[in-house]
């Protein structure tokens, strides 16, 4: 009974201008993101490669001697992988930093002694924005969370806002439920029939957005990534299918289709367009950090009780020297560069805080459920925030491996002194670029499950108790 | 008899579900982002009036001229409430030295925690040209086929009144209907606006702004009413209508406006910012060469010019400097602050000889400095005025063909917080600068001991003339909203003509 149901309902869809105008509407879009990002992706990954190059160019050079790896003269870069699916959800990364800036600290102290002192290299987090015209005027990107998100759950509106109170007014509701049919099968193939007349121009659209994407040559979809989108297209439907029992319940529930119009329209513009558009004006006041001018004068503070601290009388008396056994004044001063990393804590430190309170923000963003399907879709198409997260907590794990693999080199020498670090304790020797530890990016389908789970779940979630509301109001409401 | 159908339209709008339900929501939506938006906004005016204080402060405290590097602020826009504008995503400080002309401004809103920047924020701009205009649709969709559909249109048909005069009537009936809640938002904003913060206030002229605005409003929603009822005029039955009229409405408020600008950030990228900078660099590695010259003429032992750089002229002066007697009784100091093209240093305690030798070398370096910082600015004006002003161009003219877009650029010009007025400001700075230069000038600042010694007395900057913040007038931002309010009123007659053309061969049977 309920595909008779289900499939009168189907018909009943596609018979319709909202059904021609949605599969005109959703085609155009899907077809015009995936022509936008192949045209821009292989620039983007051209720039990547480039960069990541350079990057391991200078390592190659600094592999010349173990010290000139801990040491570094020149500047180096950790770069974020732009991701092969981003036209799923751009997750502002336009908006966030590419990379990391890894250097050494250095200075020289003058007087008893002229000595030039250098820090092994630590990381530091600049917040540019690359290639940014900020004068542009704030803009949504075309990608697969605004189609789907915002445009396709305004058309899910507009096809149940009348799901049940159109065939109350016409008279057909209480024709059907005259029939040995319980109202529970009736009210799920109405939904039922909406899912399936809905997910018709979605697939179509993923279809033609995913031939056109695989069709060109500078993108590669791998096995993973295909997991990815195939969890991406299970969720887009979840997401659908919530706004699906949001129209049935509102419809059921209120006596005229142009009552629950209205009501539909504008709990859809509060929770799409309004909600996650004022997360931005209230966020400071969810969290509160310190301002800009009280993290510098923190990191001055650090920086001038380290300048002043060269004064110590120990510290001036002898400056270290590459001999063996390690002198007092190289043990000396070894010890203290390694408090040198106070500055690069704090900076960490600020870091995390700024980092909490934009998760604050996007926790709080989540009472609309277009900003719980966004970060889904970021997370498993590895864009955004939560990606940027991760990719921050990896580079200070590979420096941590860094050093490591730099104690370990180190121990193998037997003319160093052990001492661990300053240029002169290092050892010399060049070093195997083979082993040297690179930065690899981790990312796989698991961890990007993990970080969408808790999201998956409040979509499936809202799902149930919509669905409940709609049977629970649909069950009692009357049909004449 | 136009009045009769003008007061049958406005009072059966009014008796509608719709009507209720559209004006409460509408009104609560925009009385909570009001509160919202004036929290923000006094918070920041907050933050500008410590800015202020601070930077006034920090030039008392100015002992030589070459510490002299004021710095300007750019004042958070009272009606920043009603349209956000550049107001917060472009920075608002900006610094004043002789080594940059000021390009762009930095800081900004999200200083404090730059990735706040992923989030968008919002003003009542939003607020009205989706709701309203949604509202507008809401109203009109059944205006003419909904009639038909009810039998009632054939009957006012059969009255001696004329179509024109009908659908006129149906116009100006429903525009006043939606006009209720339009003014009732208004209202209930501007007094929440005023009464939740003592920081906020309306002079005069911020009052015809917002009565601009308001008319403004009323022009926009009142394309979206037209557009209805050209759409209602055309087609049958109510159901069409109201399907044309929601997908256009998602196309041209929702879709195009982000579509238009990131169809031109993809296809029409701005070229990298490395060559520029690149550029730059070399240009003041020149300026470097050129100073280590000069300090080799006069003896100096520097390094090869080609590879000078700041701090290797800075340490061949010292050097030889430090040769030089000094004061009897008072100790040397000296400390440098350099950039690649900024500077600031103070030598103290040395005497006439080493004094006057370094007067020379400001004498001559000072100028040139600005000469070069004029050299770098036409190289990145010329970068911006091909790229990002080209690329901001072309969104803006292409995204156009929206009134959503139309709207919001003319409710920026008309709220001072379009690119134009960040362009006027940073104009301002930059004549700011000039005038920094000529104060300079004319105290003979370049040739004088006190840019760099306080042995003789600190220099007093008091007469330094104020920053003179740019205030465009009412005029001014009419003129620049001119373009915005001519396109919705085409738009608003085209549809009212199409409207009428469909109408008068309607069939109401």
């Amino acid at each position: 009974m309920i595909w008779y149901i289900t499939k009168r309902e189907i018909l009943d869809h596609m018979t319709s201008l909202r059904f021609a105008l949605t599969l005109a509407l959703v085609l155009t879009l899907f077809i015009a993101n995936a022509l936008v990002f192949t045209n821009s992706y292989g620039r983007r990954m051209k720039d990547h490669l480039k960069e990541a190059n350079k990057q391991s160019q200078m390592l190659r050079e600094a592999s010349s001697s173990l010290s000139a790896l801990t040491f570094l003269r020149d500047e180096g870069s950790l770069y974020k992988t732009p991701s092969h699916l981003a036209f799923c959800a751009e997750g502002q990364e336009k908006n966030l930093p590419k990379r990391v800036r890894l250097k050494s600290e250095f200075g020289s102290v003058t007087g008893a002694i002229n000595y030039s002192y250098y820090t092994p290299w630590y990381v530091e987090y600049p917040y540019e924005k690359y290639r940014r015209n900020l004068k542009l005027p704030r803009f949504a990107e075309l990608d697969w969370s605004f189609i789907i998100g915002v445009v396709m759950s305004f058309v899910a509106v507009l096809f149940t806002f009348d799901a049940i109170s159109r065939e109350r007014e016409r008279g057909t509701l209480c024709l059907a439920l005259s029939n040995p049919v319980p109202r529970g099968i009736v009210l799920l193939g109405k939904y039922l029939g909406a899912l399936i007349s809905l997910g018709i121009p979605l697939i179509l659209g993923f279809l033609f957005n995913l031939i056109i994407v695989n069709l060109d040559e500078g993108v590669s979809i791998s096995g993973s990534d295909w997991l990815r989108i195939g969890t991406m297209v299970v969720i887009s439907i979840t997401y659908l299918s919530l706004f699906i029992w949001l129209g049935l319940f509102i419809s059921s529930r209120l006596p005229s289709s142009a009552m629950s119009l209205v009501i539909l329209l504008l709990i859809w513009v509060t929770l799409v367009v309004i909600i996650p558009g004022s997360m931005g004006t209230l966020a400071s006041r969810f969290y509160s950090l310190p301002t800009s001018e009280e993290f510098h004068a923190q990191l001055d503070a650090i920086r001038d009780e380290f300048r002043e601290s060269y004064k110590r009388k120990d510290l001036m008396e002898e400056s270290p020297k590459r001999s063996y056994p390690p002198t007092a004044a190289t043990l000396k001063w070894a010890d203290h560069l390694r408090n040198y990393d106070t500055e690069a804590q704090v900076r960490a430190e600020h870091l995390s805080r700024q980092f909490a309170q934009v998760r604050r923000v996007r926790a709080v963003a989540r009472i609309s459920p277009t900003a719980v399907y966004q970060y889904t879709l970021e997370a498993l198409a590895g864009t955004g925030f939560a990606r940027h997260e991760q990719f921050i907590a990896q580079v200070r794990r590979y420096r941590e491996e860094f050093l490591e693999f730099i104690k370990n080199e180190d121990r193998k020498d037997p003319n160093s002194l052990h001492v661990y670090f300053l240029p002169e304790t290092v050892s010399d020797k060049p070093v195997d670029f083979q082993n040297v530890p690179r930065f690899a990016e981790l990312n796989s389908f698991e961890t990007a499950l993990q970080t969408a789970l808790w999201d998956m779940g409040l979509l499936v979630g809202l799902n149930m108790l919509l669905l409940l509301a709609a049977i629970i109001v649909f069950l009692r409401a009357d049909v004449r | 008899m136009l009045l009769t159908i003008i007061k049958r339209e406005f009072l059966s709008n009014l008796l509608t579900f719709r009507f209720l339900i559209g004006f409460v929501l509408c009104s609560g939506l925009v009385v909570g982002s009001a509160y919202v938006l004036t929290q923000d906004y006094s918070q920041r005016l907050q933050n500008y009036a410590l800015a202020i204080q601070g930077h006034t402060n920090d030039l008392r405290e100015v002992k030589l001229y070459s510490y002299l590097k004021p710095q300007v602020d750019r004042k958070p826009e009272v009606l920043s409430i009603f349209n956000v504008g550049v107001d917060k995503t472009l920075g608002n400080t900006v610094q004043i030295g002789l080594a940059q002309v000021p390009a762009e401004a930095e800081g900004g809103y999200t200083k404090d925690n730059p990735y706040l920047d992923i989030f968008p924020s919002f003003d009542l701009t939003l607020v009205i040209s989706t709701v309203m205009s949604l509202l507008a649709l809401l109203f009109v969709y059944d205006s003419v086929s909904g009639e038909r559909e009810n039998g009632t249109l054939k009957l006012v048909l059969s009255n001696p009144a004329s179509r024109s005069t009908i659908l006129l009537g149906k116009y100006l009936g429903g525009m006043l209907s939606l006009l209720l809640p339009l003014t009732a938002s208004f209202i209930f904003a501007s007094l929440v606006v005023l009464t939740t913060s003592e920081y906020v206030s309306f002079n005069s002229a911020d009052w015809w702004r917002i009565w601009l605005i308001f008319l403004v409003s009323v022009l926009y929603i009142s394309v979206f009413f037209t557009l209805g009822l050209f759409l209602s005029s055309r087609t049958q039955r109510a159901s069409t209508t109201l399907m044309f009229g929601m997908f256009l409405w998602a196309f041209f408020v929702v879709i195009f406006p982000n579509a238009s600008v990131f169809i031109v950030d993809r296809i029409s990228p701005i070229e990298p910012e490395e060559n520029v900078e690149a550029q730059i660099d070399q240009l003041w590695q020149d300026f470097h060469s050129e100073v280590a010259r000069f300090l080799r003429r006069r003896g100096v032992e520097t390094s090869e010019p080609e590879n000078a750089t700041p701090s290797s002229n800075a340490m061949a002066l010292y050097n030889l400097i430090r040769t030089m007697p000094g004061i009897q009784g008072l100790p040397s100091k000296m400390s440098w602050s350099t950039g690649w093209a900024q500077e600031s240093f103070m030598f103290s305690g040395f005497g006439e000889e080493a004094r006057s030798f370094v007067q020379e070398y400001v004498k001559f370096k000072e100028p040139l400095r600005i000469d070069y910082a004029q050299r770098a600015w036409q190289i990145r004006r010329d970068y911006l005025n091909r790229n990002h002003n080209r690329q901001t161009a072309l969104a803006r003219s292409l995204s156009r063909v929206s009134p959503a877009a139309i709207y919001e650029d003319t409710m920026a010009s008309l709220a001072r917080t379009s690119l134009a007025d960040y362009e006027d400001f940073m104009e301002r700075a930059r004549r700011y600068r000039e005038e920094l230069i000529e104060y300079l000038r004319s105290r003979s600042a370049f040739a004088s001991a006190q840019w760099f010694s306080p042995d003789s007395g600190a220099v007093n900057v008091g007469d330094l003339p104020r920053f003179d913040p740019p205030s465009t007038s009412f005029s001014e931002s009419l003129q620049r909203g001119l373009e915005g309010i001519v396109l919705l009123l085409i738009l608003n007659v085209f549809f009212f003509m199409a409207a009428y053309l469909s109408f008068l061969r309607y069939d109401a049977r």
